[in-house]
């Protein structure tokens, strides 16, 4: 697979193939992001949509080594504009709308802070490593870990009385 | 350190949902971007029209014709041999 730095320069010079590729490579992860800041679906579907616009847009402004980091950063930034622009609305969905086993899970991401959310959405959904949750987000490879550990903790605790 | 990760593909992105949401976002920022492009180009010929006017010959009655895209009547050419 093309390395996402090399993706991230011929994006940059109009190559309109590296440019689809980058975002269909990043779209989740963006996803990911948003689902931790809003934990309601179909807001996170709209920010990742929106953070893969405005990062594409703003491409020249990234260093191609620090791409994920950078495109990690506009999609939590997009997801708390949509936060707050939706302040008045239930973080979780409706019971009715979603499956009972993801509206568990939407309520039970409520007890963890915002980085354990996303330090355990990018490792148990997206399967990333810790060293990339690390770079990606700006805290050390330990940390990640210590995050992961308590995040699944407090969650599975909150599963079993539900 | 336990690292028995939690399934949570409930809350995964569907697939073909995720494919939906990629195409669409490639064809708002690339639109974008090529309409900026655009406006780019049209700005600097339009920079480069303006420094054209500025910098042609004052007593040239020919260019001035020209630049209005109008051929040069026999006094105009008379002129420039003046």
């Amino acid at each position: 697979m093309e390395e996402t730095a090399a993706l991230v320069r011929r994006a940059r010079s109009g190559d309109r193939e590296a440019f689809a590729m980058l975002v269909r490579r990043h779209l989740r992860t963006a996803y990911a992001v948003a689902l931790a800041e809003l934990r309601r679906p179909a807001d996170a579907e709209d920010a990742a949509q929106d953070a893969c616009v405005r990062a594409m847009q703003r491409l020249g402004e990234c260093d191609p080594e620090r791409f994920l980091g950078w495109f990690v950063q506009i999609a939590r930034n997009r997801a708390r504009d949509l936060r707050r622009q939706r302040r008045d609305t239930d973080p979780i969905p409706e019971i009715g709308t979603a499956p009972r086993e993801r509206h568990d899970l939407l309520a039970a991401l409520e007890v963890l802070g915002e980085t354990e959310r996303e330090v355990l959405l990018l490792s148990d959904l997206e399967g990333w490593t810790h060293k990339e949750i690390a770079d990606a987000l700006g805290i050390s490879e330990t940390n990640s870990r210590q995050h992961a550990f308590v995040a699944r903790k407090k969650l599975r605790e909150r599963l079993s009385h539900e | 350190m336990n690292e028995d990760k939690i399934d949570l593909s409930a809350l995964a992105l569907d697939p073909a949902r995720a494919e939906k949401l990629a195409a669409l976002a490639i064809d708002r920022a690339w639109g974008v971007l090529r309409w900026s492009r655009i406006a780019i180009v049209g700005g600097a010929l339009a920079l480069a029209a303006g420094v054209l006017l500025l910098l042609r010959p004052v007593d040239s009655p020919r260019t001035d014709a020209l630049l209005l895209g109008q051929m040069p009547t026999a006094d105009d050419v008379m002129a420039v041999g003046r």
